[in-house]
């Protein structure tokens, strides 16, 4: 006769194999991944919006699935607001990993990897370079 | 026990020369970017100084589970920006390495190149920005 294991058990030996953290990598004046040209702008005086961009990657059996890129996530954040330029943007990277699911028999090692960035998005309104 | 330490030791080796492993990897590529104090009421990149093409790089060893500051990204920014007095970075490109066995004995580095361009006129262009 097989012998389970007591739910509760089983919730915290999930939980502690899910490892994972958060971080603020960065804190940017003004970044964009979008070619476009700066003459004697007044950024401070054009109507901006809060946005947030992400770009998310996973590894399988630890094999990385692919990579997150900080450009990548700028660009999210940008067509959300269909705008040429973040101000004030912070980078936060965030990681969990899943050794062992469910833990009591082999699982599949899963990892997420997400660069997040939020800032002001602002629109500078003139022909890309 | 020599024999057997003799028998399994090329095995060892193989094992940890393929576990030493690196990567580099390209954490993106902006046409513009700063982490600098800038005026953005007047922001003007015709008008700026062109102060040339410049790499900022930030590295760390580390030896069983201890090193120094976890570089970073901002880190290698404003040492590119601080090794040419500017304050923004165009066509930049950044670059982030790990080799070694982490975390036995690993080295990690953060590596930004561009162009840099001052466009304050005074001289608090290399202040943390005040955001």
């Amino acid at each position: 006769m097989r012998r389970r294991l007591p739910i509760p058990l089983a919730c915290g030996l999930v939980a502690a194999g899910l490892l994972g953290c958060s971080v603020r990598t960065a804190d940017l004046t003004v970044v964009t991944s979008r070619d476009v040209a700066f003459d004697a702008t007044d950024i401070d005086g054009l109507p901006s919006t809060k946005v947030v961009g992400t770009d998310t990657s996973y590894s399988v059996l630890l094999v990385p699935l692919g990579i997150s890129r900080l450009d990548r996530a700028v660009e999210a954040a940008l067509a959300k607001a269909d705008a040429d330029l973040l101000v004030d943007a912070k980078v936060y990277e965030a990681g969990w990993f899943l050794p062992l699911l469910p833990a009591w028999k082999p699982g599949f090692p899963f990892g997420v990897w997400t660069i997040e960035v939020e800032g002001k998005a602002v629109k500078l309104g003139r022909t890309p370079r | 026990m020599r024999s057997f330490a003799r028998r399994f030791a090329p095995l060892g080796l193989t094992l940890l020369v393929l576990a030493e492993s690196g990567c580099a990897y390209r954490y993106g590529t902006f046409p513009l970017v700063s982490g600098k104090l800038i005026d953005l009421s007047a922001f003007d990149l015709e008008g700026a100084e062109d102060r040339g093409r410049v790499t900022g790089r930030v590295s760390v060893f580390g030896l069983l589970f201890v090193s120094g500051e976890v570089p970073t990204f901002e880190g290698a920014l404003e040492d590119a920006l601080d090794s040419a007095g500017g304050d923004v970075l165009q066509n930049a490109t950044a670059t982030e390495s790990l080799w070694g066995l982490p975390p036995l004995l690993w080295w990690s580095s953060w590596t930004v190149t561009g162009d840099a361009l001052r466009t304050r006129k005074d001289a608090a262009a290399s202040g943390r920005p005040a955001r």
